[in-house]
Formats: C-alpha cells, sequence, structure tokens
C-alpha cells in the first residue's frame, strides 16, 4: 500500500502536470491579439453599420468555399438589412491559380465590380481551375472580365502589377498570423465558424444570438 | 534433512526460480522507456498543433466523421488538446505510467474505431484531424499511424515504468 507521502507526492505531480497543460493550451490563445481586419469599401456588400459582420476568409479555387456561396448568400437575404459580409483573400499555394484569382477579383473589385466577378469566379471554378498554362488561365481571366463589363485595358494592367500580388500576399500573411489556417472561414461578430456546414448550423444560431443581444431579433 | 529444512530449501529455490522470470529484460526496459517518451511526444505534438490553431478548425474536421451532435463538436474539440497535452506530458515526465498508457492505448483505440466507421460508412476524410489542421493523413494512413502507436503504449504499458522520473520521485516518498 503507497504511504502517505508517495500520496501526496502523486496528486503534487498531478497538480504540477494539470497546470503545465493548462499553461500550454492557452498561451497561444493568450499571445493572439484580437483580429479585427478592415476591407476596402468594394469588397463590403450588405448593410453598412450591420449588427451583424461577417468576415469571409475564402480561396477562389478551394471547393468548400464554392459551397459556402449560396449559404452566405442565403444569410443575407434572410436578415435584410441586418448584415455586413466583407470578403478576406487567403489564396492557397498547393491551389495553383488561387493567388492569380485574387488578383484578378481585386482588379475587379478597384472598377467596382468585385461581387458580380467573385460570383463568376466561383460559377466558373471548374473551368478555370483546370487551367494548364499561365497563359491559358489569364485569357480565361480576360474573358470573364470582358463578361462583367470591365476595361479590359486597366483589368490587365492591373493584373501585371507587381503591387496587386504584393497587397494579397500581405492579407494572406495578416490573416495567417490571427490564425486563420482554413478556408472558409467566417468570422461572424467575432466568433469563427469554417465550413458551409458550422455555418448553416451554429452559425445561425450565433447570428440570431446576436441579434436579439443587439435587439434587432 | 528436517522437514522445516526441506521447506526453505524448496522456497529458495522457487524464489530463485522465479527471479529471472520477474526481473525484466534491461533491454525491454530500454524499449519501453522510449516508447513512452517517444508516444508522450506524438501526443505532445498533437495536442500543440490544436492548441496553437482555432478549436474551430478541428470542429470542422471532427464534422467529418458524423459521429457526434453539431452542439457538443466544438466542446470536444477544445477538450481533446487539454487531454493530449497532459497525456503527453505525464509519458515523458514518467507519471503514473502504466495508467496513463493505458489511457493513451484507451485513446488510440477510441481514433481508430472513429476512423474505422468512416471507411465502412464510405465517408471521404480529406483529413483525419490527428494533427488538427497541420499534418494531414488519410483514413488509411492513420490508422496504420495508430496501430503503431497502440502497439507503443501497449510496451510502455509492460515495460516503460524504468527510468521514469516523476514516478521514482513518488516512490521515494513510500
Amino acid at each position: 500500500m503507497p504511504s502517505k507521502d508517495s500520496q501526496t507526492r502523486r496528486v503534487i505531480a498531478g497538480i504540477g502536470l494539470l497546470l503545465a497543460t493548462a499553461v500550454i493550451a492557452t498561451a497561444g490563445r493568450l499571445m493572439t491579439p484580437p483580429f479585427e481586419p478592415g476591407v476596402p469599401a468594394y469588397r463590403e456588400k450588405g448593410t453598412p453599420g450591420a449588427p451583424i459582420v461577417i468576415t469571409e476568409f475564402s480561396d477562389f479555387q478551394c471547393p468548400a468555399c464554392q459551397q459556402v456561396v449560396g449559404p452566405l448568400h442565403q444569410v443575407l437575404t434572410l436578415y435584410p438589412g441586418k448584415i455586413s459580409l466583407r470578403f478576406r483573400h487567403m489564396p492557397w499555394d498547393f491551389h495553383r491559380w488561387a493567388a492569380a484569382g485574387a488578383a484578378a477579383a481585386e482588379c475587379a473589385g478597384k472598377q467596382g465590380k468585385f461581387w458580380e466577378y467573385h460570383d463568376l469566379l466561383f460559377a466558373r471554378q471548374g473551368a478555370w481551375s483546370l487551367a494548364a498554362t499561365p497563359e491559358a488561365n489569364l485569357s480565361d481571366f480576360l474573358r470573364y472580365a470582358k463578361e462583367t463589363g470591365l476595361d479590359e485595358t486597366a483589368f490587365g494592367s492591373c493584373l501585371k502589377d507587381p503591387e496587386t500580388a504584393k497587397a494579397i500576399e500581405k492579407e494572406r500573411k495578416e490573416n495567417r498570423d490571427a490564425w486563420i489556417n482554413s478556408t472558409p472561414t467566417m468570422v461572424i461578430n467575432g466568433k469563427r465558424f469554417i465550413g458551409s456546414h458550422q455555418l448553416r448550423t451554429v452559425g445561425l444560431n450565433h447570428i440570431e444570438n446576436e441579434l436579439k443581444k443587439a435587439g434587432r431579433f | 534433512m528436517s522437514r522445516k529444512d526441506r521447506k526453505n530449501k524448496h522456497s529458495e529455490a522457487a524464489a530463485s526460480a522465479a527471479v529471472p522470470a520477474q526481473a525484466p529484460d534491461p533491454r525491454w526496459e530500454i524499449a519501453g522507456a522510449a516508447a513512452r517518451v517517444i508516444l508522450g511526444g506524438v501526443f505532445l505534438l498533437s495536442g500543440l498543433h490544436k492548441a496553437f490553431a482555432a478549436p474551430e478548425e478541428f470542429a470542422a474536421v471532427i464534422e467529418q466523421y458524423r459521429l457526434l451532435p453539431p452542439q457538443r463538436i466544438l466542446a470536444f474539440a477544445t477538450a481533446v488538446p487539454w487531454i493530449e497535452i497532459f497525456v503527453g506530458l505525464s509519458l515523458v515526465a514518467g507519471y503514473w505510467v502504466r495508467a496513463t498508457a493505458a489511457v493513451a492505448g484507451g485513446l488510440f483505440v477510441m481514433f481508430l474505431a472513429a476512423l474505422g466507421s468512416t471507411l465502412v460508412r464510405g465517408i471521404p476524410l480529406e483529413n483525419c484531424g490527428c494533427f488538427g489542421g497541420g499534418i494531414h493523413l488519410t483514413a488509411a494512413q492513420a490508422m496504420g499511424l495508430d496501430s503503431i502507436l497502440l502497439c507503443l503504449a501497449y510496451c510502455a504499458y509492460r515495460f516503460g515504468s524504468s527510468y521514469a522520473p516523476l514516478d521514482a520521485w513518488i516512490d521515494r516518498g513510500a
């Protein structure tokens, strides 16, 4: 039978390990500053100043991001005047044309047609994602620019401008620093939801709770 | 020789015969300690990958298994890294080795059952979630890894009590 001294030592060791676990498990959270990213006005839709702000972190070549476009649209129509939707670029390196897609959407945004181009990129994801060469990819994006009614010359020079890619890279780094490691991530009034399933289940509950808190439900 | 002498001789012989069977081979002791430390390291790595990321990301992986109700998933995703870090630290530090190795083995049986159920139900897992969003393994790869780790847990349970710093410290008080 273990002596009292040995039992005391076991309890002390157990408490020490639990404390170490608590410190390690919470350290990362404490070190990470709150993330309230801004976006240019052309990447925001819905109602400015609405009680619910959804910031979406997305990659145009990611199939799961395509699947969340419909549910996000439904959320906007379900709560008219109560939602502001913001888009943040999060193109993955392992998606060959994702950064180019983000740049194209950004160039469309500079001409005031970000959301039209956004919808078109997701609707045709299966086509442009399969481009074999950068030239084929560029030709797809230029064709979409024409369809969206953009100034093709301005669009083309914006795509070639290194500042466009640099700005997207900067945004991606900011996202990574704030632990955005999955797409699509939706931050709804500060709380994260990942993928369309979380948005449709716990995400909708969160929106309703937030609206109740704001006295708008 | 008296009956008492014969009895004493018999028990001495039994004791000397029993010693080699009870004392573990030092090579197994080293293997057990190594298994314990490796296993603890894997648990720590896995727990840290999850703890240093948003729990919602691990929750999104757990959703794919379709085993838990949506309302419980986030709590589960938040709790798992704590359990993994605690078990990992306990194994590395050699705390209550047999009990923590048994818990580790139980966790691997649970992971294997969950992974196996996805294969049976035909759910294509993009990422097993073993290391959160960090290292992506398919269900089959994860089952292979978990089977190896289950063997290590058994080895740590049987032979890992030697060279366990915390247990040695605790036993000094016995």
